[in-house]
């Protein structure tokens, strides 16, 4: 192959039919007389000045050996302005601090036999204001010991793409807020916005459905307008949590309508944070839970009302017995009236029997009030005066009874009053032994569990009946809980519980329901100088529990 | 008549039986439902006087227990509760069906249901 053939081909493709004639591009010349290598090179130098794309060749330092002609031209710049300068210190990347600093970043990775791209921001012409944005390129060029000895800069002008990227990103943005705008007009929650002094900024379709407010009249007035005057102290707590940042969530509440009807609300209310972060307003979701606030109370009424009748069926049976009985004796009086003995006799169980009647009316309706004030009494006599009186129904059931008192302990308190408690426990453990078992009653010295300074005694009540079933521990001292549907008030231990906490003692109970091993055993700590005894019961409060107030479940 | 009276309150069915013996009745009283069933077996009695809710066997299963060794005994329930109405109807629902008095009972309306055969 000889070299004229090569020259031919060139002149022919370059539109030249004259191989005599000079090309000269920027200062190239192309001669006939080129050797192959000369003209190769020559060949190249034209091909790199005249890209349009911004490409160079830096030591590995970063500095500038050659860049590109167009890039120069478009620059308005020669290359001897930039020749043997750090690329960094030219004019093209004095944009900002942090586009200067990502080249120098980029040049020590590239250094380093890296690769790099990355879009950046650089200026178009030297002195200019004007930018463009770039998509470049750093390439190491490593010698035959894979040193690296120069890095190729290459940078592609991408603003056009970009700004319409950024314009096509920007639809999308407005479009997706249209969506949400649209979504929350939509919603069939009530949703509100309001900025930091709580004026109203937005206002959707459920809100003017349930408000009765339309958009445009309330939008810029304050969000007072819906809260009823006696709750506008809540308005400041709500924007001081607002402006910490902190979201109220299912806050229930009452709000007012335009027609001035209350509502029951549930309110969740989130910062609105602006594009920086900076918090300048809350949106609030309200939800109308009115409904269910209606379905609420209705429950709670009914629920009383099941109570109340539960203890009138009580109280009916309870008073049905002895009422029965006397029936009989007044029949037998009237029967037997010559035999003025017998007579007396069955008065004198009628009197008992009517008794028993005032005594349940006394507590199942009224809470046994003692009115009289605390005595000394001796616990283990009041102790042995029940277990006479239930004789009969130990007898009926075969429950056999134990009694361990310590010794005589005499207590101050409201005698009446202790009596029933330990009578309900008693009672309590009779219901739980249908078929028969044991009843153990001790009475001991014994401190405070909580205090041991504190002295006083401990009456333990405890038999082997069915035992209570793990589920029902947590309710057995609030009033109206009964697992006897037919018979019980769920009163009992509630009662009993006011009482020991009224003379400042304390109730704990233990309880088993496995198949051999069951029972119950309820311990009271009284202490021996009741306290507060002058002090009326108090029925309200019994029905929270208090932190005394402990029970747990032995291992069955 | 050979009458047993069945009521875990011992004061009423000690009432019920003196009352009873009175009108030259041979009552006798137990506290529960299986003794009821024992003394039956053992006296062959001509009527059951009963109260519904007791602890154990309850009235009615006692009644029902009875009229099946001794179709022609009389039975008369007495209760003061309204479960005794849910007891009835399973009762019924088995077929059985029973007299019913409300507690308390009159005594003199019990003499005259007894003597009406």
């Amino acid at each position: 192959m000889g070299h004229g053939r090569w020259d031919c081909r060139l002149f022919v493709d370059l539109g030249m039919t004259n191989p005599s004639m000079l090309v000269n591009i920027r200062g190239t010349e192309l001669s006939a007389s080129d050797t192959r290598e000369q003209y190769r090179q020559k060949l190249a130098r034209i091909t790199l000045d005249s890209m349009v794309q911004f490409v160079g060749l830096l030591d590995a330092n970063g500095t500038v050996l050659e860049i590109n002609h167009g890039t120069l031209g478009a620059a308005g710049i020669q290359l001897s302005d930039v020749e043997g300068k750090p690329l960094w210190t030219t004019f093209w990347w004095q944009v900002s601090k942090e586009i200067n600093k990502g080249l120098r970043d980029a040049i020590r990775r590239a250094a380093q036999g890296e690769c790099v791209r990355w879009d950046t921001e650089v200026y178009g012409r030297a002195g200019g204001k004007e930018t463009i944005i770039i998509d470049a390129s750093l390439m190491p060029v490593k010698d035959e010991y894979g040193k690296v000895v120069f890095i190729v800069i290459e940078g592609r002008d991408i603003t056009k793409k970009k700004i319409i990227s950024d314009i096509s990103a920007h639809k999308e943005a407005e479009e997706a807020s249209r969506l949400l705008a649209a979504i929350v007009e939509s919603s069939d929650d009530a949703i509100a916005s309001k900025d930091l002094n709580g004026v109203i900024t937005s206002w959707n379709q459920s809100a003017e459905r349930l408000f009765g407010y339309k958009a445009e009249e309330i939008i810029g007035k304050p969000v007072t307008l819906i809260i009823p005057p006696e709750l506008h102290q809540d308005e400041p707590m709500i924007l001081a949590k607002i402006r910490r940042g902190e979201r109220i969530e299912h806050f229930e509440t009452v709000r007012i309508t335009k027609t001035g009807e209350h509502i029951d609300v549930s309110l969740t209310i989130s910062p609105v944070k602006d594009a920086d972060g900076k918090i300048v307003g809350a949106a609030k979701i309200v939800r109308n839970i009115t409904e269910n606030k209606k379905i609420e109370r209705a429950l709670r009424t009914t629920e009383k009302l099941a109570a109340a009748g539960r203890l009138a069926a009580t109280v009916a049976h309870e008073i049905n017995n002895p009422l029965a009985a006397v029936t009989n004796l007044v029949y037998l009086s009237k029967r037997d009236a010559d035999d003025s003995k017998k007579v007396a006799e069955y008065l004198d169980l009628a009197s008992r029997e009517l008794d028993r009647v005032a005594h349940i009316a006394r507590q199942t309706l009224g809470f046994y009030r003692d009115t009289s004030s605390p005595i000394h009494f001796n616990v283990a006599q009041a102790l042995d005066d029940l277990l006479l009186l239930y004789a009969n129904r130990f007898e009926g059931r075969k429950i056999k009874v134990i009694k361990q008192y310590d010794e005589d302990i005499q207590i101050i308190g409201l005698a009446g009053e202790i009596r029933q408690a330990f009578s309900n426990l008693i009672t309590n453990s009779i219901d739980a032994m249908p078929a028969g078992g044991s009843l153990l009653v001790r009475v001991s010295k014994s401190h405070a569990w909580t205090n041991s300074q504190a002295s006083g005694i401990r009456i333990t009540i405890l038999d082997t009946g069915s035992g209570i079933a793990p589920q029902h521990m947590g309710n057995l001292f609030q009033p109206f809980f009964t697992t006897k549907e037919d018979v019980g008030t769920g009163l009992g231990l509630w009662i009993t519980r006011n009482i020991v906490e009224k003379h400042g003692g304390v109730i704990y109970v233990k309880s088993r329901t496995g198949p051999t091993q069951h029972g119950t055993a309820f311990s009271i700590f009284l202490p021996l100088e009741g306290k507060d005894n002058h002090q009326e019961p108090d029925v309200t409060t019994g029905a929270s529990s208090k932190s005394a107030i402990s029970s747990g479940v032995a291992n069955a | 008549m050979k009458i047993i009276v069945v009521d875990d309150e011992p004061i009423i069915a000690d009432t019920l039986v003196n009352i009873l013996a009175g009108e030259g009745h041979d009552a006798v009283a137990v506290s529960d439902g299986q003794s009821a069933i024992k003394w039956a077996q053992m006296i062959r009695p001509d009527a059951i006087v009963t109260d519904v809710i007791m602890p154990g066997i309850d009235g009615i299963e006692t009644a029902k227990a009875i009229t099946e060794f001794l179709p022609n005994c009389r039975i008369i329930l007495f209760s003061g509760q309204a479960a005794t109405g849910g007891l009835l109807a399973k009762a019924l629902a088995e077929g059985c069906s029973f007299e019913v008095l409300a507690k308390p009972i009159n005594p003199d309306v019990l003499l005259e249901k007894l003597k009406v055969q």
